[in-house]
């Protein structure tokens, strides 16, 4: 110890003590008087100014000091970062602190005008490129979400820490669970409130974005009873992963968390749907939800509840995605239903409900029909006796048949099968009847079945209109009556019903026998024969029989219905389909393009028939080597589906997705990747992982990467599309064989031999077994087998295999198709490799005229047979040919990856 | 204990006292949530009475002794890791002016620096420092200080509001 700065210290201590408690000016006197020296002075000053704060640490405690410094182990402690700056806010107070992160009360630091917020930030630490870019991305997606019930995303960023965080709008109000103890005590004032909030995840559903973690906490009432969601979409941006990759939530809300969520699965629309119908059902109950790992959600039990909210809260949260309800959208209208007393989507234990519901929207109308219509069956043994009385009771029956018939058909058309009102009730009652009362005559009996199969026929219950149509058709045998036109219409709706059943051999037996009769009648009933025919033929794999009665029904139709009604244009349609479908492009083609014209030209109302006939054009189109009519075609289909769907829609997805194809031929490939990221975006949001939609989207990634020549990228998502065929057991899906075919062609061009010979094998079976050996699409699995037996040396093989392929597309007149220069190509290399390359460059010039003039933009194509024309004017010894060809190639130096650097550097000796 | 030296620390019982405090302290901060109920003087006599039923029990003059260099102990590991980069320790601040946290605006190294002035002030002065262990880190009134150290009551004032005033000054160096 240094006795002069103890000395210093007892005499500064002395002077304190004596001034302390001085006042102010007292104490300057005092100074002057005791000649203190300006140092000591300053020091005095200092302690006296410290006596006189009443803040500062020593008057805190101490425990809570080491508070503020964080646990031991633990993050820190979120008061602390009060004060600090993220983006253009200052943290102000903290609001709460959760499993995703902190959040607190923020206020805009630039103060060009006052602006509260809400300042999230996220538990999860942002240190590598990647993850920032996703991290930005997703931002942006989310900070479109503009809508007044989502808590709006004002900006978002990532601090020097890595500490990412979310400036959000801050919202004043209580959580929806609280609220509704206190103001809305009724089940009607909730149900409205959660139908806003079904409205408000259904803005958000329609731009893909899933919520992942809504719960009454996330759902806030206002004081003017507005609802607002928040934290829309933030879930995701914890997520680890990729977003193509399965993407696990690190942490939910017990409780309120999807099965999906839990297992590590793949998080659909439907995720949100099951938290939605957990929170619906803690609206009814006023039950928190049960948490706890395994724990499955007890069902409503609450017997005050109507049934039909308990068959919503079911279909809600069912543990398996694909049977909820597909988004918010769909069980919005459910509970819309429910409010108008119509009937729902959700399926009820028993098919009564329909009936029950069906009769209590129409309460006088079809509750007197029905109790009619027993009635003429039960009076009709009575009163059969008097032949008068008969008829009239047989014209009343006809009246109440077509009455109800009327009724279920408006209803089939375009309404998903579960809202048809299919009262089963009223069929089985009848039928039970009908079958107890043997006074009936025979053909009122007959009569009568097929009303009822036509019943169940129409409301999707094919195997009991298959059954009933039996039933009928036996009972008008037994009276002799199997040639009336009734048999026949009996006979084509049993027959129609098993098409629909997927049994079109029995279908197509019972119609061959009867063709006859059908093209006999020449009516109405006869087009429809002729298709029911065609359709089961097809089914039954008989596709040139199938085309021959869709032309002759389109011949009928044209005198029955008058050439231009929409009956008739349906029919042609139809035809032009199968033609396409058959692999008979140009037929196809033309009766597409001569039958859509003629829709336009009478102004007829565009529907997804006529979508659906336009990317059937396309696709021939396409194969015919017509790019830019493809094109327009797939714009055309796309732009009216966008119309007649609302997005998300798996239809928009497969036009987004065929619109591809066309750009990344006229190397637009920006606009391409575009259009896939989009459909495959709408594909995960709408299809569990193993669906064959999500394995297209796969091989749609890896045809587009295959283009941009990244192989093995490309490889990855072709090896996914065949892992989700095998999987998926998706055996007899023809998509699968070109998922193979183009993963062999991926492995050739990464010199993976073997593996490209087996994945090749995979496509040639598929496709032979699913189309025969003269099919087109057979023809391209042989052009690759080609492809390996050249990888291979076997060019004499090769040559053998591409002269079968081209044969088969010489059949269907596709011998100047896309598909044909690949096959002309891959031709000219086994001729060159065999040593005759005088055929080799016949081949070569008659291939590079077709690609100029299928595909002029088209550079891959160009620049293969270019460089194998060159190469073979050398071998010819053709000089200064080979010097032109070569120096032609070299203009496509962009794509120089596409062929081997050994190659390029030939190409560039052989142009000097 | 008129001699004012800081107690010869006897390892086991010191330590002993140490985690129980950490513990308590810990569950405390845990419990409430909000810091600011947490309690030095409840706290240190709760983990006295739990000390006492233990064997070598130190008196309980000793114990206040231990407590206050425990709470010390704890405040300058606290300080210490939060200084750690992991921690975010040198997150880029904007001016940390007053008024926000009830008004406390001192960060970890400041309790650092404490640390090596109490240090310092007892060398010059002992039993002011002695009389901030106690009564800032212990949390004893100064009543019982002046109790505890056998002098008047005046005088644990009196070295209070000195110490007090001179660790600030440091502080504010």
């Amino acid at each position: 110890m240094n006795p002069t700065d103890r000395n210093a210290y007892l005499r500064l201590r002395e002077l304190f003590e004596r001034c302390v408690d001085m006042a102010p000016g007292e104490r300057d006197n005092w100074f002057d008087r005791e000649g203190i020296g300006t140092t000591a002075r300053i020091e005095l000053e200092l302690m006296l100014a410290a006596d006189a704060n009443a803040n500062d640490m020593l008057q805190h405690d101490v425990v809570e000091l080491i508070g503020k410094f964080g646990d031991d182990a633990d993050a820190v402690d979120p008061g602390r970062l009060i004060g600090l700056r993220y983006g253009a806010f200052r943290l102000k107070r903290l609001i709460g602190s959760g499993g995703q992160g902190t959040v607190y009360e923020g206020e805009r630091v630039d103060g060009e005008f006052a602006q509260a917020v809400a300042v999230k930030l996220l538990r999860r630490g942002i240190h590598d490129p990647t993850e920032f870019r996703r991290f930005r991305r997703e931002r942006d997606i989310l900070a479109r979400l503009d809508h007044p019930g989502i808590a709006r995303l004002i900006d978002g960023g990532v601090s020097a820490e890595g500490v990412p965080y979310l400036i959000m709008e801050l919202v004043d109000g209580e959580p929806l669970d609280r609220w509704c103890e206190q103001h809305a005590q009724d089940i009607g004032a909730r149900l409205a409130l959660f139908e806003r909030l079904c409205e408000i995840v259904q803005a958000a559903h329609r731009m893909l974005i899933v919520h992942r973690d809504l719960k009454p906490a996330n759902v806030l009432v206002g004081t003017n009873g507005a609802v607002k969601v928040l934290d829309f979409g933030i879930a995701r941006l914890l997520d680890e992963d990729d977003a193509q990759e399965r993407t696990i939530v690190p942490m939910m809300t017990p409780g309120y968390c999807a099965p999906e969520q839990r297992d590590g699965g793949q998080l659909t629309l439907a995720t949100d749907v099951h938290a939605l119908g957990v929170i619906l059902r803690q609206l009814l109950t006023g039950q928190t939800p049960v948490t706890g790992k395994s724990v499955r959600q007890s069902p409503v039990t609450n017997p005050s509840l109507p049934a039909e909210l308990q068959w919503i809260v079911a279909k809600a949260c069912d543990s398996e995605p694909t049977r909820r309800y597909r988004d918010a959208t769909d069980l919005l209208d459910d509970l819309v239903r429910y409010r108008r007393a119509q009937p729902l989507h959700a399926h009820p234990p028993s098919r009564i409900y329909a009936a029950r519901k069906f009769v209590h929207r129409h309460r006088g109308g079809v509750l007197a029909t029905m109790l009619f219509l027993i009635g003429v069956l039960a009076s009709a043994g009575v009163a059969l006796w008097q032949a008068k009385v008969a008829r009239e009771q047989a014209q009343r029956a006809e009246a109440t048949r077509d009455f109800l018939l009327g009724i279920f058909e408006t209803a089939r058309q375009d309404s998903p099968r579960e809202t048809r009102p299919t009262p089963e009730v009223l069929v089985r009652t009848a039928a039970k009847k009908l079958d107890g009362d043997s006074s009936l005559t025979p053909e009122l009996r007959g009569e009568f079945l097929g009303t009822l199969s036509a019943i169940s026929y129409s409301s999707s219950d094919y195997a009991t209109a298959v059954e009933q149509a039996e039933h009928a058709l036996q009972v008008l045998q037994s009276a002799g009556l199997q040639d009336s036109r009734q048999a026949l219409a009996l006979t084509l709706r049993r027959a129609n019903a098993l098409i629909s059943l997927n049994r079109a051999a029995e279908a197509d037996e019972a119609l061959a026998a009867n063709l006859g009769r059908i093209r006999a009648a020449a009516d109405k009933t006869a087009v429809e024969g002729l298709s029911s025919a065609s359709a089961a033929r097809f089914g039954n794999g008989k596709v040139d029989d199938a085309i021959a009665l869709a032309g002759e029904a389109a011949q009928l139709a044209e005198r029955v219905f008058g050439k231009d009604s929409q009956d008739t244009l349906e029919v042609e349609l139809n035809h032009g389909d199968l033609l396409v479908v058959a692999g008979r492009s140009r037929e196809g083609a033309a009766s597409l393009e001569k039958t859509l014209e003629r829709w336009r030209a009478a102004g007829i109302a565009q529907d997804s028939d006529f979508a659906n006939s336009l990317q059937s054009l396309a696709e021939a189109k396409y194969r015919l080597g017509d790019l830019a009519a493809s094109g327009r075609a797939q714009r055309e289909a796309l732009t009216l589906l966008q119309r007649i769907y609302t997005a998300p829609h798996e239809k928009i997805a497969d036009a987004l997705f065929s619109l591809a194809v066309p750009l990344m031929n006229e190397d637009r490939n920006d606009e391409a990747e575009q259009v896939l990221l989009d459909a495959a975006q709408m594909y995960s949001a709408l299809f569990p992982p193993l669906h064959p939609q999500n394995a297209g989207m796969l091989d749609g990634l890896g045809s587009f990467e295959l283009k941009r020549q990244n192989y093995p990228k490309a490889a990855g998502y072709f090896e996914r599309a065949t892992r989700i065929c095998i999987e998926g057991k998706l055996d007899r899906n023809p998509d699968c064989a070109r998922f193979w075919q183009n993963l062999s062609y991926t492995y050739l061009k990464l010199d993976r031999i073997d593996d490209a010979a087996q994945a090749n094998a995979h496509s040639l079976e598929l496709r032979r077994s699913l189309f025969g050996e003269h099919h087109a699409s057979y023809a391209s699995s042989l052009g690759g087998l080609a492809g390996v037996q050249l990888a291979r040396k076997q060019p004499t093989a090769a040559l053998a295999t591409i002269d079968q392929a081209l044969a088969i597309l010489a059949e269907h007149g596709q011998s100047e198709s896309i598909g044909a220069t690949m096959l002309l190509r891959t031709r000219a290399r086994a001729l060159k490799d065999l040593s005759r390359p005088a055929e080799a460059l016949e081949i070569l010039d008659r291939l590079v005229a077709l690609l100029d003039r299928l595909v002029p933009d088209d550079t891959e194509h160009h620049l293969n047979a270019l460089s194998l024309r060159a190469e073979t004017l050398e071998v010819l010894g053709r000089t200064d040919d080979a010097r032109k060809a070569a120096r032609a190639a070299l203009k496509f130096e962009r794509q120089r990856a596409l062929i081997s650097p050994e190659r390029w550097q030939h190409l560039k000796a052989l142009a000097r | 204990m008129a001699d004012s030296q800081p107690v010869a620390i006897d390892d086991t019982v010191f330590s002993a006292v140490y985690q129980r405090l950490r513990e308590v302290a810990r569950r405390e901060r845990r419990r409430v949530g909000a810091s600011d109920t947490v309690n030095t003087t409840a706290l240190v006599h709760e983990v006295y009475i739990d000390i006492c039923k233990s064997e070598n029990a130190p008196s309980i003059q000793d114990y206040f002794g231990y407590a206050a260099r425990a709470m010390r102990n704890l405040l300058i590991d606290h300080a210490r890791r939060h200084l750690r980069p992991k921690h975010g320790g040198d997150l880029q601040r904007t001016v940390l002016d007053t008024g926000s946290l009830g008004g406390v605006c001192i960060d970890a190294s400041q309790a650092l620096e404490l640390d090596s002035a109490l240090e310092r002030l007892a060398t010059l002065d002992p039993r002011a420092a002695r009389v901030v262990e106690l009564h800032f880190f212990a949390g004893l009134d100064l009543a019982r200080i002046a109790q505890l150290l056998e002098v008047s009551d005046r005088t644990v004032n009196r070295d209070w509001r000195v110490a007090r005033a001179w660790l600030q000054r440091e502080l504010a160096d």
